[in-house]
């Protein structure tokens, strides 16, 4: 590190920086605390009308809305599903691939595709097919199986159902590439020990390439968790949230209560909601899977 | 042990397959149906198109607007790279090289924005974007992402220049160099690496967001791609073959730039994951 | 070290508190600055640009923007030291947003237009409305010429005056195909719930569905609902419920309702009705495949038109069915009312050239053309419309939509609650997908207990 002696190198240092620390001032510091100060007033969004402090009422009123639990537990769904397939199937399809078989290249960017596309275009495409008339139940029909043919987006039991497994689908490739980089520093030696003992390749893969991945698949699972709390986009293009809310997460929910209904109260105390459950996430997911070993 | 290997084999190819099925299945769907008539692309759902639909094509591009979304996003994605790159190449500069009395405190003040998830600031930042009149503004929209994008690429950026080797900075200065010169003449050159990560990292970002342009940007003709996708489909939704062909011509751009640069565009995603 | 880190945590919280609490503290200051300058405009520099802001749902390509955008050329022709800015959108969110925009910085355009009714109060005490009353009665020829039913929907409860220039209109019926009814063995349209119920039972057993329905786009059961209730109850009763003196739980308004569940039960709609959007249920309707469709008067230029609609020719408009118990509210219809709002705050100049372009886009000429070109129907009386160049479908729609003892928009239109439009909606959707109408009720009501 240079010592900046003269108050000019300390000026010029100074401009270096002061770009990015304004905008990031006015569009994320003061924004912060503004989120925090919105969610602990009244404001129905009419310029003149004054903004009331009303302490956690915002908090207290979203807690007692029903939309809001539901959306809480669809969130809930979206974060447990999400886990327990992303990082598994990834896994797997990260061995597999490299393996280096015949065409592994042209898997990999299969899998890996949905992940440069908009979560938009992504759910429209995925609305097409499970839309009443869509290819699913066409195909379904063509099949004489017609009783299977539902209204999968409508429909209780399956509509957060199937948002989730398109939200699964769009992101295994993420996390395989993530994964493939973790095994390439794996070092082959450790592999070659475990031949010369005897084992075979399940027992490798559990022997040796898990517990070298740790670190890699906790931080998977806890950028997971994150990016499952934060879904917006897929479930906008896809049912924006209904039919009835059957489909809001805290994200959607956030959106009509603030912008729609000009709620900014509530929609502000979710918002913070929102980044309390990423950060409660993090740090609880990084302390339960690390078991008190520092992971870097 | 050969015979496990073939087994290996056979089972790893099995899984791929049908992993690859599930992941072609609807893209190969959406792109015989944007070729396909209306009424055509539900009889038969993955039957190729008997005579195809140029002409989907032809309207989504020009009667339902793609274009101008397409250039839209472009211009808004394009400037938001480019902004950030100086911006966080600059800062990050500073911060990684100069010993200063703040300099710890604002690397931790610039992290604490990464754990920060959009929908916390969206109403401030609406009330400040209300407050200057900048709705409709797509210079304001570009600041937006740039101040979303600074903290991950100022992270990035310092790892790497910290990285970079000093006495080339340490021959300039005794050739009377001064600091700007230093920072445009070595650092960028020498982390070109890191800058392409970042930028395909923010390009992305920025051409997926909807967000943002859904509460900032009210007037259609001024919206990306990504979202006028959606607009496309409330005013014609029911014109599938014309969704179909919205729904190629919305992820062409990220699908090129993908398969232009597949290491690079991994990787620099993959970057993401220090995001945490 | 943990410590430290918090402690700067915190301070940086708190710098950037501080930081804002200067920023709303300056965004008052700002305010004022502004209006000073405003008004420093206003009184001294004549060079300056009058600019007249529109914010409407005029946007697009249809005859009606046509319309609507030639009047805006000639207002621009006659005062060239006027400058316009249409805001105008035709997408209902993006119009909502700015809506809400201009509202949280108090800047409203000069002509704007907000739906229902009972959230004007609080508009009007903020003084972004005008009363339009005495500009109404200086100018009598063009004051007089309004429906009455039409401009008295805009005298706000609890307020004196009018506060918005009505400027469409129509009535929200049932269209239908007169042949297919016949085919089925319907040989008059239902008159009565019990011969529509009957009607349904006729059309189902000979393979149609009788009335398409897109559930996906809810506006539509919405639509349904609003007629279902001013048939049973009046319309009365929808300022009742947004006055709070009557309750979504009572039960003849939980009836409203159940009547919709007995359609969906007996199979009035297509099983696939509450995944469909609203286009694709028209579309149906357009080829032949639905008997009948609950829609407004917007639509009858695409039912007219061979090339949208296939089987157009002995495409009907009827009233909803009216209940044989309630034959008092026979009468009581679903219309939409549009206004053009004007902004409270205009002064001097900028007012009347408003009020002047006001004027001109709500004048007996723009009503004739509106009706003769786009088949868009101003609530404006006595006006010559050539008969030849309209469609009959549109005269009917006229003379049923004058028939109206009572009209109403919807339901939530009386409610001063933003959240009803949603809840309503969303409510009446679920019916769709099995709950009961005690539970839609419930979830309605419970929406309104949990506002206060």
């Amino acid at each position: 590190m240079i010592k900046l002696k003269t108050t000019k190198a300390k000026f010029t240092i100074f401009l270096f920086i002061l770009p990015a620390l304004l905008l990031y001032t006015i569009f994320q510091l003061i924004p912060i605390a503004g989120g925090i100060y919105f969610s602990f007033v009244e404001w129905d969004g009419l310029a003149g009308t004054k903004l009331t402090f009303v302490g956690f009422d915002n908090y207290i009123s979203a807690f007692h809305n029903k939309q809001f639990i539901l959306s809480l537990s669809n969130m809930a769904r979206m974060v447990v599903f999400s886990v327990l397939l992303h990082t598994p199937i990834a896994l797997l399809l990260a061995v597999a691939v490299n393996a280096k078989l015949k065409g592994y290249r042209l898997f990999k960017t299969i899998f890996f595709v949905p992940t440069v596309f908009p979560m938009t275009a992504i759910g429209l495409m995925w609305y097409f097919v499970f839309m009443p008339t869509g290819a699913l139940n066409t195909l379904l029909t063509n099949m004489g199986l017609k009783q299977f043919a539902i209204p999968w987006l409508v429909n209780k039991a399956t509509a957060m159902n199937t948002i989730v497994g398109v939200n699964v689908w769009a992101g295994i490739g993420y996390y395989m590439v993530i994964i493939l980089a973790g095994l390439t520093v794996i070092p082959k030696d450790l592999y070659e020990a475990a031949s010369i003992d005897g084992a075979n390749p399940v027992q490798m893969f559990f022997n040796v390439t898990i517990p070298m991945l740790k670190p890699t698949l906790i931080m998977c699972i806890v950028m997971d968790i994150i990016g499952s709390v934060k879904v917006f986009d897929l479930v906008y293009a896809m049912t924006s949230g209904g039919p009835n809310g059957l489909t809001n997460l805290p994200t959607t929910l956030m959106i009509s209560e603030a912008f729609k209904y000009s709620h900014y109260g509530v929609g502000s105390a979710i918002g913070i909601i929102i980044m309390l459950i990423c950060l409660v996430g993090t740090v609880g997911s990084n302390t339960l899977l690390n078991r008190g070993r520092r992971v870097d | 042990m050969k015979k496990s290997n073939i087994s290996m084999k056979v089972i790893a190819y099995t899984f791929l397959i049908i992993m690859a099925i599930i992941f072609i299945m609807p893209m190969l769907f959406t792109i015989i149906s944007s070729l396909k008539t209306k009424l055509d692309i539900f009889s038969d759902p993955f039957a190729l198109p008997k005579n195809p639909q140029w002409s989907n094509y032809f309207i989504a591009w020009k009667d339902a607007n793609m274009s101008a979304y397409f250039i839209n996003s472009v211009i808004q994605s394009g400037s938001t790279v480019i902004l950030t790159s100086l911006i966080s190449t600059m800062a990050a500069y500073a911060l990684a090289r100069f010993d200063f009395k703040l300099n710890k405190v604002l690397v931790l003040v610039f992290m604490l924005g990464m754990m920060v998830p959009m929908h916390t600031i969206l109403v401030p930042v609406s009330y400040i974007i209300g407050l200057f009149n900048l709705k409709n503004n797509i210079f304001a929209l570009v600041l937006v992402y740039v101040a979303f994008n600074l903290p991950f690429s100022i992270m990035v950026m310092i790892t790497f220049m910290k990285g970079v080797n000093r006495s080339l900075e340490e021959a300039a200065i005794i050739d009377g160099a001064n600091y700007f010169q230093i920072y445009s003449k070595i650092m960028i050159p020498l982390t070109l690496p890191a800058i392409s990560t970042i930028s395909i990292f923010n390009f992305m970002g920025a051409w997926n967001n909807i967000l943002f342009p859904l509460l900032f940007i009210n007037d259609k003709r001024l919206r990306p791609i990504s979202l006028g996708l959606l607009n496309f489909n409330g005013e014609r939704g029911s014109e599938y073959g014309l969704m179909m062909a919205g729904i190629v011509i919305t992820v062409a751009v990220p699908l090129a730039i993908y398969l232009l640069f597949q290491e690079k565009v991994e990787s620099g995603l993959a970057a993401g994951a220090v995001k945490e | 070290m943990k410590l430290k880190k918090i402690a700067m945590l915190g301070m940086t919280l708190a710098l950037s508190i501080g930081a804002l609490a200067a920023c709303g503290s300056g965004s008052k200051g700002g305010g004022e600055s502004q209006k000073a300058a405003d008004s420093a405009n206003g009184s001294g520099d004549s060079n300056e640009k009058i600019k007249i802001r529109l914010l409407t749902r005029m946007a697009g390509t249809s005859d009606i923007v046509k319309i609507y955008n030639g009047i805006i050329d000639e207002f621009k022709a006659k005062h060239p030291e006027v400058e316009i800015i249409d805001d105008s959108q035709g997408d209902e969110s993006a119009f909502n947003n700015i809506l809400s925009t201009d509202m949280a910085s108090g800047k409203m355009a000069n002509i704007y237009r907000v739906q229902g009714v009972a959230n004007l109060q609080k508009y009007i005490d903020n003084g972004f409305l005008l009363d339009v009353t005495p500009y109404l009665e200086a100018d009598p020829e063009w004051g007089k010429s309004f429906a009455p039913g039409a401009l008295s929907y805009y005298s706000v409860p609890g307020k004196e005056g009018t506060y918005a220039i009505p400027m469409e209109s129509g009535l929200i019926g049932v269209y239908y195909h007169e042949d297919i009814l016949k085919e089925a063995g319907v040989e008059k349209f239902p008159e009565t719930w019990d011969e529509l119920l009957a009607a349904i039972d006729k059309l189902n057993a000979n393979g149609v569905t009788p009335i398409a329905l897109g559930e996906s786009s809810n506006y539509m059961g919405g639509h349904l609902h609003d007629q279902i209730f001013y048939k049973w109850l009046g319309t009365e009763a929808a300022k009742e419920l947004g006055n709070r003196s009557k309750k979504w739980t009572d039960p003849d308004v939980v009836q409203t309702l159940q009547y919709i569940k007995d359609l969906i039960d007996a199979k009035a709609f297509d099983p696939n009705a509450v995944g469909m959007q609203d286009d694709v249920a028209m579309t149906a309707f357009q080829n032949g495949e639905a008997a009948m469709v609950v829609t407004g008067p917007w639509m009858i230029g695409r039912f007219t038109d061979p090339e949208k609609t296939p089987v157009h020719e002995d495409i009907k408009l009827a009233k909803f069915p009216y209940f044989k118990e309630k034959p008092e509210y026979k009468n009581y219809d679903m219309q939409v009312i549009s206004p053009y709002m004007i902004n409270g705050k205009l002064e001097g100049k900028e007012l009347e050239l408003t009020i002047e372009l006001v004027k001109m886009l709500t004048s007996k000429e723009a009503a004739k053309k509106y009706a003769e070109e786009a088949q868009f129907i101003m609530p404006i009386e006595d006006v010559d419309i050539d008969e030849s160049k309209v469609t009959p479908l549109f005269l009917e729609s006229m003379k049923l939509g004058a028939t109206s003892e009572g009209i109403g928009v919807d339901v939530f239109d009386f409610d001063e609650l933003t959240s009803m439009q949603d809840r309503t909606r969303n409510s009446i959707m679920s019916l769709f997908t099995g709950s009961s109408a005690e539970e839609a009720a419930a979830e309605i009501q419970a929406e309104i207990d949990s506002a206060k």
